[in-house]
């Protein structure tokens, strides 16, 4: 909570400035901790090379360096920029007069020196917060996060209140898109528009007044919050200045539970997107540790509750998983295909590109879920890496072999030798970011043997294969295949438009049937990455953990709940975020007609007419009768909508 | 070809010759008259000819829950075939008198072979395309060409100015120009020949001897150039093909479907049946 003394010293301005941003920072919770903690670290680790150095001249160190930041409150009055932060946390050292360790470690001037050590050791959170921090500005009736919505940023509420709550879907402008008549379908494939994107601009008007286009700043307002409250679910709860949410959704890019609204006049925001956050909690322990401690307590359990190899156990059972899981984080958040098939090139570049988080041949001593991203499985081939198989949200790895090590102990085999050690049958790597739990196997063996209801699968018969290991054979011809695709990251994608090269003539039906659905405009472009017999079309491919959903700001693009990202074009405000952020650059953005053909335009930050845009994507024809328009019109089956993750069905159509 | 694909032709022979033999069972066992055959056979053809319209109706009309596409294609095939044998038995396997009706025939034999053409065309041009390298856009192909011709252009022109000779611009002037100003060698394409490829090999072997040392790399620049175009003429052929045979098929059945409909009204108009 922000001090209230300190609340009226503490101008916010709109000039997005670093320093001054940084320096607001400082006032709330958890940045302020997160500072403190970091410089304990730091200082920790100098007094330790302090003290050895001085055992090693002979002499025992004569002050114990304080490891508390006593001087917290000293520093918010005088916090009002960054320099002032930096010039205080060197005030502290400073002033510990007694602090020789500094002087005789540093051995020149300690302010100085002290002053170069704080600014640098705020630097990396500076850093973060240039780069993937904003201050955003929001009315009253805001709306600042959606329920449901996958979560991009987390949100610290720098002055104001707002309230979280769950309302209707239609407040959210979610409305399911109307099936129109089949007259008006009849008549939209017989007599198609001659104008291309021609909307119904008369629509827009409702949407005009609940929206607030600022370009990437816009938002939605709920004007009447009693009546967009869904009844049956808990009363709004009432945020306050200084509080941090989405933080654990953002981490793990999962959906909000509830919507935010603001309700005081204005509400003053620091925006932080998710890879921010992530590393935030790379730079600080503290916040990672409350982080997975929300994670654990609110998430955790509903998680394992879900994996079929956890079912039967019991509520406390599961709680008591959640305590002892370590949670880990791989990889990087920006990644970048790389296609280059070279043997050996290839494997330097997995081994770099790819952290390893289990490796084959090691023993076996927890079973692994992936909480977020997803994970190569391989083995070892010749130089290299096969792949297997890929692991995505909600995926487990381990529970086979961990079972075989609990089922080899319980038989009592008199002389356990190194042979007979559980041991990983695959590699699991990163690819691009993951995060993962990893349960002890002698947690889950306890919790196991304590729970006889809930008797484990049976244990993998020495003449036959467990059945992953089944899989993995079957899988095996269609490696190549799985190499692509994570490769070039199409493994994101559920609803993959692959078109089988051999058997497609070309005619184009496809983009003339999605043309026709989509006011004279294909959603899609028939050209793409070409391996082989088949092409990954330019199309949406409806990602499980969709990057475009990141930012919008005013929630018009979506997951609905079939898994589909649509867009609610009523108001999208054309600020282009989905399309900068989708990176197989599967949204376009294009210029509106009106009824008549004429150029809708609106006016950007400066009051210049603009031409007014959209984004559009494929939406797999949601709102129509029938399956996507693309594959049912393909008269040689050459097209076809694919979950990437079942790519023995692939291999087979594409034979 | 796959396991599934055998056993998926073989329930279509299995259906077509179920459909023939009970037709020929149906009208054996009705024990007709010869004009009421006739009769008979006709209306079904017209019924028949009714469904593989439909084909192209349904295309347009993608809004209604009648299943893909791709199912109708592969019914279109069967009543196609089953059409054609139906017409035979229509015409008692000898051919019609008079013009009108030797119009027909002609047209609904020429309906049936663009058809046949179309289908082997559909069958076994993608793969050949497969192995051409990247599947380029139609529509894009004509942008592609000017790209190649201007860089043609330039590497004569920059070997001209380096090396003051024109040989080269000569040869581009007579070979090359007219070669890259678009598509060329259609039909050679089509038919898979190799010749377009070695005659342009042969020219620049040819022309080496002409040339000094500086100005060989320029030729083997030139040469994929052509190389390229070669590739390209390939696709545009092919893909050209591909949505030509159409423009065959479909105003074909449609003159068709008159012709069928006026026969219909002559015949109930003067046969007396």
């Amino acid at each position: 909570m922000i001090d209230p003394a300190m609340a009226e010293d503490l101008t916010i301005s709109q000039s997005h400035s670093t320093w001054q941003l940084d320096a607001t920072l400082l006032v709330f919770e958890p940045f302020r901790t997160m500072v403190s903690h970091h410089l304990q670290q730091r200082l920790r680790k100098l007094q330790g090379r302090y003290q050895r150095n001085l055992i090693k001249l002979g002499r025992l160190p004569r002050v114990q360096l304080p490891l508390q930041l006593q001087a917290v409150t000293e520093l918010i009055h005088s916090l009002n920029s960054l320099w002032q932060d930096i010039q205080l946390v060197s005030h502290w050292v400073k002033n510990d007069s007694a602090n020789e360790w500094l002087a005789a470690f540093l051995g020149k001037d300690t302010t100085e020196a002290a002053h170069q050590l704080a600014q640098k050791e705020l630097q990396p959170l500076l850093s973060i917060l240039l780069h993937h921090a904003t201050i955003r500005t929001m009315e009253k009736t805001a709306v600042v996060v959606r329920q449901s919505e996958h979560a991009g940023n987390a949100y610290l509420l720098l002055a104001g209140q707002a309230c979280a709550l769950q309302v209707k879907e239609k407040a959210l402008f979610r409305q399911r898109p109307e099936q129109h008549p089949w007259y008006q379908r009849l008549k939209q494939n017989l007599l198609p528009s001659q104008w291309v994107e021609r909307r119904d601009t008369r629509r827009y008007d409702a949407a005009q007044q609940v929206t607030v286009a600022q370009g990437r700043d816009s938002y939605l307002r709920i004007p009447d919050l009693t009546e967009a409250h869904q009844p049956g679910t808990p009363e709004p709860k009432l945020l306050e200045t200084g509080e941090l949410f989405g933080a654990v959704a953002a981490l793990q890019h999962s959906p909000h539970y509830r919507t935010i609204v603001v309700t005081s006049e204005q509400a003053i925001l620091l925006e932080i997107r998710w890879q921010g956050v992530r590393q935030l909690a790379r730079f600080d322990r503290g916040f990672r540790q409350f982080l997975d401690e929300q994670y654990r307590r609110h998430r955790l359990p509903a998680l394992l509750q879900q994996q079929p190899i956890l079912l039967g156990l019991n509520k406390s059972q599961l709680e008591h998983l959640a305590t002892v899981a370590e949670l880990d984080s791989y990889g990087a958040m920006d990644w970048k295909s790389v296609s280059d098939q070279n043997s050996d090139q290839r494997k330097s570049r997995i081994e770099q590109s790819e952290p390893l988080i289990i490796k084959e041949g090691d023993y076996a001593n927890a079973v692994i879920f992936i909480r977020a991203g997803y994970a190569r499985k391989s083995k070892a081939y010749g130089h290299s890496e096969r792949a297997l198989d890929y692991l995505r949200q909600g995926d487990s790895y381990g529970f086979q072999e961990v079972l075989g090590g609990i089922q080899l102990r319980s038989q009592q085999v008199s002389e356990l030798s190194e042979a007979h050690l559980p041991r990983y049958s695959c590699t699991i790597r990163a690819v691009g970011y993951t995060d993962i739990i990893r349960i002890p196997a002698r947690e889950l063996e306890k919790v196991l043997a304590a729970n006889k209801a809930s008797t484990p699968p049976e244990a993998p018969q020495p003449a036959a294969l467990p059945p992953s290991q089944q899989h993995e054979l079957l899988v095996h011809e269609a490696s190549d295949l799985l190499e692509f695709f994570i490769d070039q990251r199409f493994i994101y994608g559920t609803q993959t438009m692959l078109i089988n090269l051999d058997r497609c003539t070309g005619c184009d039906d496809c983009v003339r049937a999605c043309a026709s659905v989509h006011d004279q405009n294909p959603r899609f472009i028939r050209h793409g990455h070409q391996h082989g017999g088949f092409m990954v079309a330019n199309a949406c491919m409806q990602c499980s953990d969709p990057l475009c959903l990141d930012g919008c700001p005013t929630g018009a693009i979506y997951m609905n709940n079939a898994g589909t990202v649509v867009i609610n074009d009523d108001i999208c405000v054309g600020c282009s975020t989905c399309a900068d952020n989708c990176p197989f650059d599967n949204i376009q953005m294009v210029k509106i007609v009106d009824e008549h053909g004429k150029p809708v335009h609106a006016n950007d930050h400066q009051g210049k007419l603009v031409p007014q845009l959209k984004a559009t994507k494929c939406d797999m024809c949601t709102g129509q009768l029938n399956r996507p328009a693309c594959e049912l019109a393909c008269p040689h089956d050459a097209l076809r909508r694919v979950d990437i993750h079942q790519v023995e069905k692939i291999r087979d159509w594409l034979a | 070809m796959n396991s599934y694909v055998v056993r998926r032709r073989l329930v279509y022979l299995l259906v077509l010759g179920l459909l023939l033999a009970s037709t020929l069972i149906l009208l054996s066992l009705s024990n007709l008259s010869m004009p009421s055959e006739v009769y008979c056979t006709g209306w079904g053809l017209l019924a028949v000819m009714g469904l593989l319209v439909s084909y192209h109706w349904r295309k347009k009309l993608l809004f209604l829950n009648f299943g893909g596409v791709r199912y109708w294609l592969r019914l279109h095939i069967l009543f196609g075939l089953y059409g054609v044998a139906l017409f035979f038995i229509h015409i008692d396997f000898s051919w019609p008198k008079g013009l009108f009706n030797q119009l027909i025939a002609t047209v609904f034999l020429l309906e049936v072979g663009s058809g046949m053409v179309g289908l082997y065309l559909s069958r076994t041009m993608p793969p050949r395309m497969t192995w051409l390298g990247e599947r380029l856009l139609y529509e894009k192909m004509p942008e592609y060409y000017q790209q190649l011709r201007q860089q043609a252009e330039d590497l004569a022109l920059q070997a001209a100015a380096e090396h003051h000779t024109d040989t080269l611009v000569k040869f581009y002037n007579r070979n090359l120009q007219s070669f890259l100003l678009g598509a060329a060698n259609f039909w050679p394409h089509v038919f898979n020949s190799g010749q377009v490829r070695s005659r342009w090999a042969l020219k620049f072997e040819g022309l080496q001897r002409y040339l000094v040392e500086d100005e060989l790399p320029v030729v083997t620049e030139l040469r994929i150039l052509v190389f390229r175009k070669i590739e390209l003429d390939k696709q545009y052929a092919i893909q050209g093909l591909l949505r030509r045979w159409l423009f065959l098929h479909i105003p074909l059945a449609y003159a068709l479907f008159i012709f069928v409909l006026a026969h219909v009204m002559v015949i109930h108009s003067f046969s007396g049946v």
